[in-house]
């Protein structure tokens, strides 16, 4: 029962909120409009050690806790969570399919119920411009489709190049054991988790000043009961999706990955209910892009759509039930 | 970080698990079908007292306590663990042990040793159980406490306790009350005083105990005050001291608060394993078509009730390394109590008819759990606390909106 983070552990969020407050941040709209992260964003990202730090699958001695490092990817989130699903992605998957005993480089993971029924094409899939899939279903089968990628307009996550895919052919097939299979979902869930937080920590932030400033009858909107309980229940949203994560990470790092499940779903309630508050006390304001609280709700719904969604999930969080 | 249940902690809530399961349950049913709390004389009492096992919430149990000399204690995250555990089996019951509980908070944290002597080593003696109530809220002012009526005046060598107090857990029990009142109304907070009544006290008389939707195994009293004289010696803070009195009570609840969201998670996981062992018997062959559609709500209750005890172990953590927990208090508290209601109502919809049935313990959650979004500050309440911390919210008036909360 302890919260706390060591010093080290502070150092690598710190240098996370570094990146992403001076690469992340001021470019948000640049990298949305452009429908993808410039290399050099990338290879910057890669200079700062942080994506090694992330991926715990690389080096699981590192003397970071995955709370840490789910810490770390929530700074990140904070400034632009479609850029933090790109750079987690790329530095995230290779181990990941490594560990499902693929050999096969991917671009995107899309997880299905069953690979031989699921349908193609699959209309948006966030993928950095590459064209290879790695699908991975709930038997632990695994492939890996070279798909045609064709560039799509989306609700949201646009940075992470969403692309509609059609199947092409199955470049490498196989079978993962069940424990890898269930590690690869739950740490898919965690991160995704983890980027839905921060995504929710901005929009609280940004809603909670906005609300100080704007004044209406006569008073700042933060004085108006309405609006002030609207952000409380916000932040307790918010706190909730953060000891989720901190909780299901320390889990997962002990090979119990129930509490990653669980912790995703949370926070795709969490981030839906946040970021759509945020949107609602900007009022109109929130609903033009002068704010980004309009483009975290988009990205928000989007990314809750990844890996099979609520859906998929439940079936595996109320797999136990009964 | 480090979730871990520290060794000593899985003991002690063995233990009250044995006795919540042994005695904590089917008296709080008894208790509640009597409609009243156990009488003082019950064995009952002087069983958990030959145990050791005292204080409601408090006591061996883990009570909030100043901690003097800069060492991190588990104080509080005990508290919110075995607060759990004990609302489990049976919150108005866990409420109504004997020992110093919410009353002798305010003297562990605040008072001087000869008080801390004089009123709370009594309860270390095993010849007869005691109670002690936490003497705040008045039939006009709850959480508003700046309209606290009680007037506290200073005669001579004594104190002059004069008002009501309602809603007194334990309170026409108590050894003692501790009375929070006002020197002066016009003084605002700097007029604010707590002093340590004596039931004996010629003048204390107990107007009424309650009847309640739940929590019946726990008595909630009316208490009265008319000119009780008290020695200077029975005053827990200093005059001249600024606001310090109810600073003192808000520095309580940052406490217990947490404790308080630990219990409804309590209750709520009791309600999930009622209807999740009547899931599992029922929705099989004939019925099974109805499992997965109670699956998913199971799982939805069971994963808010862990995340709302994160929360509430969270806060406890700040509390006992002495980091500003308001806030967390606020949220733990505000978060669990709703989704606890929530959990113990998907029990009775699940069982259908058969959990409206009062020889069912699931309605009895249903209606001792209520109470919880309540005590201690109402659900509005928190979010009013939440959203002054993080907005500065005020109200029309300005100054006086949550700063009575701290």
């Amino acid at each position: 029962m302890d919260f706390s983070l060591t010093e080290e552990e502070r150092m690598v969020v710190q240098m996370a909120g570094q990146f992403a407050d001076g690469e992340l941040s001021p470019n948000m709209r640049a990298h949305e409009a452009s429908g993808r992260l410039p290399p050099e964003l990338t290879d910057k990202f890669e200079e700062t050690g942080i994506p090694m730090l992330g991926v715990p699958e690389v080096d699981p001695d590192m003397p970071v806790s995955w709370a840490a490092r789910v810490r770390a990817i929530q700074r990140l989130a904070q400034a632009d969570g479609a850029a933090t699903l790109m750079l987690w992605q790329a530095a995230w998957l290779p181990p990941a399919a490594a560990r499902l005993g693929s050999s096969g480089a991917a671009h995107a993971l899309v997880l299905v119920r069953d690979r031989q029924q699921m349908r193609w094409p699959i209309p948006c899939v966030p993928m950095a411009g590459g064209n290879r899939i790695l699908v991975l279903d709930d038997t632990g089968s695994f492939g890996v489709a070279s798909v045609e990628a064709t560039p799509t307009r989306a609700l949201g996550l646009a940075a992470a190049g969403q692309a509609s895919c059609s199947f092409i052919s199955w470049a490498e097939e196989g079978t993962a054991t069940q424990p890898a299979a269930a590690a690869v979902r739950a740490s898919a869930r965690l991160w995704g988790g983890a980027i839905l937080t921060g995504i929710a920590q901005a929009s609280l932030a940004h809603a909670s000043a906005y609300v100080q400033e704007r004044v209406t009858f006569g008073k700042p909107l933060s004085n108006h009961q309405g609006v002030a309980f609207m952000v409380a229940d916000m932040a307790m949203r918010t706190e909730g999706m953060d000891v989720a994560c901190a909780h299901a990470a320390w889990m997962l790092e002990s090979g119990e990955t129930g509490p990653a499940t669980d912790a995703w779903l949370e926070c795709i309630e969490g981030a839906l209910f946040v970021t759509d508050h945020a949107v609602q006390l900007l009022g109109g304001h929130g609903y033009t892009r002068d704010h980004p609280v309009e483009k975290w709700m988009r990205d928000a719904r989007a990314l809750s759509l990844l890996w099979g969604g609520v859906d998929l999930a439940l079936d595996d969080a109320a797999r136990g039930e009964i | 970080m480090d979730f871990t249940l520290p060794k000593k902690f899985e003991g002690l809530r063995q233990m009250i698990s044995f006795l919540g399961r042994d005695r904590l349950r089917p008296l709080g049913l008894e208790a509640d079908q009597m409609g009243h709390a156990l009488s003082r004389d019950h064995p009952f009492f002087t069983e958990v007292l030959e145990m050791g096992l005292t204080g409601g919430f408090a006591g061996k149990m883990g009570s909030p306590r100043a901690d003097d000399d800069g060492r991190v204690r588990k104080t509080v995250r005990r508290a919110v663990v075995m607060a759990e555990e004990a609302a489990y089996w049976d919150r108005g019951m866990a409420t109504s042990l004997p020992g110093p509980g919410l009353g002798g908070a305010p003297i562990m944290m605040m008072g001087t040793p000869e008080q801390k002597e004089r009123f709370l080593n009594p309860f270390k003696e095993k010849d007869r159980p005691r109670w002690a109530g936490f003497g705040m809220t008045e039939p006009g002012a709850g959480s508003d406490v700046a309209r606290i009526q009680t007037r506290i005046s200073f005669q001579g060598d004594e104190i002059v306790v004069s008002g009501q107090k309602c809603f007194i857990s334990n309170g026409a029990r108590a050894e003692f009350i501790t009375v929070w009142g006002t020197e002066d109304p016009a003084l605002g907070r700097a007029g604010h005083r707590a002093v340590i009544v004596p039931q004996d006290t010629p003048g204390f008389s107990v107007v009424g105990v309650e009847h309640k939707m739940g929590l019946n195994a726990s008595e909630t009293a009316t208490l009265s005050f008319e000119d009780c004289r008290v020695p200077m010696a029975n005053l827990l803070t200093p005059r001249g001291a600024s606001g310090e009195g109810f600073k003192g009570a808000m520095k309580t609840l940052n406490m217990t608060r947490p404790i308080v969201a630990g219990m409804a998670v309590g209750i709520g996981r009791a309600a999930y394993d009622e209807c999740s062992r009547f899931a599992n018997e029922n929705f099989t062959g004939p019925s099974a078509w109805r499992a997965g559609r109670v699956a998913d709500r199971l799982a939805r209750i069971r994963r808010k009730l862990d995340m709302a005890r994160l929360l509430a172990w969270k806060s406890a953590w700040e509390a006992d390394h002495k980091l500003p927990n308001q806030l967390s208090a606020a949220i733990a508290k505000a978060t669990a109590a709703p989704l606890a209601l929530e959990a113990t109502s998907l029990g009775i919809e699940i069982l259908g008819l058969a959990g409206g049935a009062s020889d069912h313990l699931i309605e009895k959650l249903y209606r001792d759990v209520k109470a919880l979004d309540i005590v201690e500050g109402t659900g509005q309440i928190q979010r009013v606390i939440i959203a002054r911390q993080l907005i500065g919210y005020t109200d029309e008036r300005g100054k006086n909106q949550g700063e009575s909360h701290g």
